[in-house]
């Protein structure tokens, strides 16, 4: 399911604006916020390559949403996954998914703002 | 508005809707890209761009809450443009709440603009320029509407649009 051009808009808006995303995540179906997940994604790597280019290491956003999703598996998984598997669990365990796709997004907002305040990587 | 024919032959056009919040501002973004402008009902504007002696770009702008007989027009345009202010919510909100209207019934491709006014970019502008891809079918970007050539460039990205879909 891709999201509507309504929910991309809000997501566009707070991600530039840096303003939190919490309150327009809130009300999404378990398949709505999995779609904004892969949007939010789409603009982070999109973000994050056209202002740091080639220093941009998409290696660091994959590996602190890993580690996302294995502390929420660990603490929470119903199925005993060491990883959350967001596209998996919609079905079975909408809610399970819900709170770790949230964590994500809130991560890759963070992510893009730290982009749009510091172009250039500190160091 | 009147369509005219040349003597060489029929006469092609093309129609694109300018969504804005109405009033002067919808004036100065036509004004910008079509020297021939009429009023229409309402907020409705017409305006006309002759590309050539045989095609003609027609330019309606509609006002958010402006009545549209879009279930007439609104499958046979070539594309939409939906203008806001980008510092004031309730615009962005209204434009927002039309283009997920519109273009749930339609699929021409649309251009969403943000309207910067004499504010610079909020962002740094290698995030944001030329545009930002929403979907296949839509692009966002910002603009001056008090700026002609920034105003073009929103047309411009608008034909790119068309272009690549139809690649």
């Amino acid at each position: 399911m891709a999201p509507n051009i309504r929910h991309r808009l809000d997501l566009l808006r707070a991600l530039l604006t840096g303003e939190g995303l919490e309150a327009l995540l809130e009300p999404l179906a378990p398949p709505e916020l999995l779609a904004a997940h892969r949007f939010v994604r789409e603009k982070t790597v999109e973000f994050g390559i056209r202002i740091r280019g080639k220093k941009w290491a998409q290696d660091e956003l994959e590996a602190e949403l890993r580690a996302l999703g294995e502390a929420h598996a660990a603490a929470t998984c119903p199925a005993q996954e060491r990883q959350c598997h967001l596209d998996l669990c919609l079905e079975g365990q909408p809610q399970c998914m819900r709170k770790a796709a949230m964590a994500q997004i809130l991560a890759m907002a963070a992510a893009c703002k730290a982009y749009l305040q510091s172009p250039e990587p500190p160091g | 508005m009147q369509r005219t024919k040349d003597e060489g032959g029929n006469q092609r056009a093309a129609e694109i809707i300018v969504l804005g919040p109405g009033g002067a501002g919808s004036r100065a973004f036509l004004q910008a890209i079509c020297p021939d402008l009429q009023p229409g009902y309402g907020d409705l504007l017409l305006g006309a761009l002759s590309v050539s002696r045989q095609l003609v770009l027609y330019c309606y702008s509609v006002g958010y809450r402006q009545e549209f007989a879009w279930d007439l027009v609104g499958g046979k345009m070539l594309g939409y443009i939906a203008c806001f202010d980008w510092f004031n919510q309730e615009s962005f909100r209204q434009c927002r709440d039309r283009v997920d209207e519109i273009s749930s019934g339609f699929s021409a491709p649309f251009v969403v603009a943000a309207d910067l006014g004499e504010q610079p970019l909020p962002v740094p502008a290698c995030v944001v320029k030329p545009d930002i891809p929403l979907m296949p079918s839509a692009r966002f970007l910002f603009f001056q509407s008090h700026k002609p050539a920034s105003v073009r460039r929103v047309l411009i990205t608008l034909l790119d649009l068309l272009l690549e879909t139809m690649e």
